[in-house]
């Protein structure tokens, strides 16, 4: 059964909310989790991680915050996870994470209303974390390959950051079928962007 | 395969893939109605997938939105399609392209008439001097040169490489998409205006 993420305050957590769906058994229970483990996850899930919390938060700022306060529930209770669903739990506490920091800072229905890929960090650099240039490489080869139709509504929906609605008003043409074309433009860019993981 | 109904009412058999990614794209891009929202969220809460889906629906659309800022939109792709003779100039940049050629192709024709003709009017035993003459030629002194001989109807016999260059002067401003320049009696502006020091304030210029 879910827990209730508005319940769930993750500095008063236990570990036995945090532990993942169905884990009865805590691996580390009773120690502390391997600060090498940690900085390994750090390592390979964080990039992920960010951009999971900006998708939840919308903003990049905050993201950063949440992740920070992930990490540290990790080394505090990490020990209490089961080890192959380390990262499953890494991403489920920094998403209660996430609505607790947007409940906490009032900024529920402002984040809602705003565009994920806007999110822009205050410090210069943090940008280049984000987003790996591999796949602005592969994106860039994919929309080249796009027809040009389905090409414009993404340009128009992402870059110029108009509505589909606005989009299908403006070319004249039905809403299912400006959504019909993202969809299709969107499967494409997603297997040049992760072949491995669409392949799977 | 799964058969799902978004919510615009299209009714579309998905890769499950698909189908998640579609509705992770709609929650980061904030077109998620109230009720799609709360049970996204929900999904959030207890799916691995739906985590991920978002996160890489994130990096996604920040990777297309570089990318896609230096796209140039279709609608203009068609516009310039529309406007310009293939091989052309691109658009907006035709005039300039156009008027620089002539204005060097004028240059150097006016050059080569001067040296002909000077040399074609002297007498024989004088022309070991003309090294000298040529040299002192200035612009504007050419400029009246021409435009004393192409009114004597000299230019032609004297001079068969300018008729040479003015085919080609036609030929390029017809590449180039636009007209072939007056053919007049009198010495075109343009060619006057190639032999001044200073470009006229009205000509175009390459931006």
């Amino acid at each position: 059964m879910a827990r209730n993420p508005i319940r769930h305050n993750p500095v008063e957590s236990t570990p036995a909310d945090l532990e993942s769906e169905g884990a009865g058994v805590a691996r580390f229970e009773g120690k502390r989790i391997d600060p090498g483990l940690v900085a390994s996850l750090y390592v390979e899930h964080s990039g992920e991680l960010r951009n999971f919390l900006i998708g939840v938060l919308r903003d990049a700022e905050l993201a950063g915050e949440v992740l920070q306060a992930t990490f540290t529930r990790c080394v505090e209770v990490g020990h209490t996870a089961r080890e192959e669903t380390l990262k499953g739990w890494l991403f489920r506490v920094a998403f209660h994470e996430a609505l607790a920091f947007r409940r906490r800072q009032g900024v529920d229905t402002r984040a809602k209303e705003k565009l994920a890929w806007t999110a822009r960090p205050a410090s210069p650099g943090a940008d280049e974390r984000m987003i790996r240039w591999e796949s602005v490489e592969a994106v860039k080869a994919a929309l080249e390959e796009l027809p040009p139709e389905q090409r414009e509504v993404v340009r128009q929906r992402i870059y110029e950051e108009k509505t589909f609605a606005v989009i299908a008003a403006e070319q004249g043409l039905p809403l299912g079928t400006v959504l019909t074309r993202m969809r299709l433009a969107l499967e494409k860019l997603r297997k040049k962007l992760k072949p491995e993981a669409r392949q799977e | 395969m799964t058969t799902q109904k978004n919510p615009q009412g299209t009714m579309k058999p998905n890769d499950e893939h698909d189908s998640l990614g579609w509705l992770a794209f709609r929650y980061v891009a904030g077109e998620l109605s109230g009720d799609e929202l709360t049970a996204f969220e929900a999904r959030l809460d207890s799916e691995q997938s739906a985590r991920e889906a978002v996160a890489c629906e994130v990096e996604l659309a920040q990777a297309v939105a570089i990318v896609a800022g230096s796209m140039t939109p279709v609608a203009a792709k068609v516009a310039v399609a529309r406007t310009a003779p293939l091989g052309s100039a691109p658009a907006g940049r035709t005039l300039s392209y156009r008027m620089r050629g002539i204005l060097v192709m004028a240059a150097a024709a006016s050059v080569l008439i001067g040296m002909l003709v000077t040399q074609g009017l002297r007498p024989p035993n004088q022309r070991d001097n003309t090294r000298d003459n040529t040299a002192k030629v200035t612009p504007e002194s050419a400029a009246q040169q021409l435009a004393g001989y192409w009114q004597a109807g000299t230019l032609v016999e004297a001079a068969p490489v300018a008729a040479e260059n003015e085919d080609s002067l036609e030929l390029a401003a017809h590449e180039a998409g636009g007209e072939s320049p007056a053919y007049d009696e009198s010495v075109p502006t343009w060619l006057l205006a190639a032999l001044e020091p200073e470009v006229p304030a009205d000509a175009p210029r390459e931006n």
